[in-house]
């Protein structure tokens, strides 16, 4: 029995989601725009447009995939880039903190869902 | 930061995990359809003669990925809060989770859980041994719960909460029965 609850569709869409928010990301952060959130909604969308279900489990992999991508970016491009991906807290405060787990519930909400109408639900070991 | 917090982090997550997991324990063995397809296979194979390793194939991708899902997320909230602590306690449960079923069952050894003759778990409120939580393999309906893997307490509380618990899992709801669960 797997408890991650994605299957490759859903991956491949969270994956591509992520890539995609990393770039809209660091293009923000190269402006002046600080959007982390932007990255989970990416990821979240992504697995959503390419899930044939609805699988609860596989929000928290993507929410955690939001998380990485985003530290990742900043980690690479913009003003918190001198801080690195291993201090990625140092650079937080109260409303960075917010943003990314902004960034990590719209990753599962939206993660867990498939804009197909009518898809079946799926829970962990079926 | 301080090797103080990163222990309590780790703690904090072994704890909440296992609550986690004996929450889910119990819900599984009152969800007849699930158990059976499932977490049965678990109890079967330690009470007749040993068929193979002692961990198979289906045992080691529950728990193992049970436990690196926890991994994950705790990754991320150990990069979230630099404290490192969190992920080390989620490696620590899988340690744990695979060490403690492995050990219970006497992976070395030939004598099924079930002729091994164990003693019955005790109603205890302290840690939860490996022959605490082994005696509920041998014995998955006994009425004193074991279903926890660190510490005994929350078998008592969900002692506690079974009468009303019981009601709101999927088999109360359906009205099953122990008896109808095995049968």
């Amino acid at each position: 029995m797997n408890w991650f609850g994605f299957d490759a569709r859903s991956l491949a869409g969270a994956l591509v989601g992520a890539l995609v928010g990393a770039l809209l990301f660091g293009w923000g952060l190269s402006r002046g725009l600080d959007l982390p959130w932007v990255v989970g909604l990416a990821v979240g969308g992504g697995a959503m447009a390419l899930a044939r279900d609805r699988n609860t489990m596989r929000g928290g992999p993507f929410a955690v995939l939001a998380v990485w991508t985003g530290a990742l970016t900043q980690a690479l491009v913009g003003p918190f880039a001198e801080a690195g991906l291993w201090h990625l807290s140092s650079t937080l405060d109260a409303k960075r903190v917010g943003y990314y787990v902004t960034s990590a519930l719209l990753a599962a909400a939206l993660g867990a869902r498939s804009i197909r109408r009518g898809a079946a639900r799926r829970v962990a070991g079926t | 930061m301080s090797m103080l917090s990163v222990v309590a982090a780790a703690a904090t997550y072994l704890v909440a995990a296992d609550l986690v997991y004996a929450v889910d324990h119990y819900l599984v063995h009152h969800d007849r359809e699930r158990y059976r397809r499932t977490h049965g296979r678990h109890h079967r194979r330690y009470n007749g003669t040993k068929d193979g390793p002692q961990l198979d194939a289906y045992e080691l991708s529950t728990y193992g990925s049970a436990a690196v899902y926890g991994m994950a997320l705790m990754s991320a909230l150990s990069l979230l809060t630099g404290n490192v602590g969190f992920f080390l306690g989620a490696a620590g449960k899988l340690v744990h989770s695979l060490v403690f079923h492995v050990y219970q069952h006497r992976w070395w050894g030939d004598v099924p859980l079930r002729r091994q003759g164990l003693p019955p778990a005790r109603r205890s409120w302290g840690l939860a041994s490996a022959r605490y939580h082994a005696f509920h393999h041998s014995h998955p309906d006994d009425t004193v719960f074991a279903y926890a893997e660190s510490w005994a307490g929350f078998d008592r509380l969900l002692e506690w909460c079974h009468p009303w618990l019981v009601k709101h899992t999927v088999d109360g709801r359906a009205g099953v029965h122990v008896a109808e669960r095995r049968a």
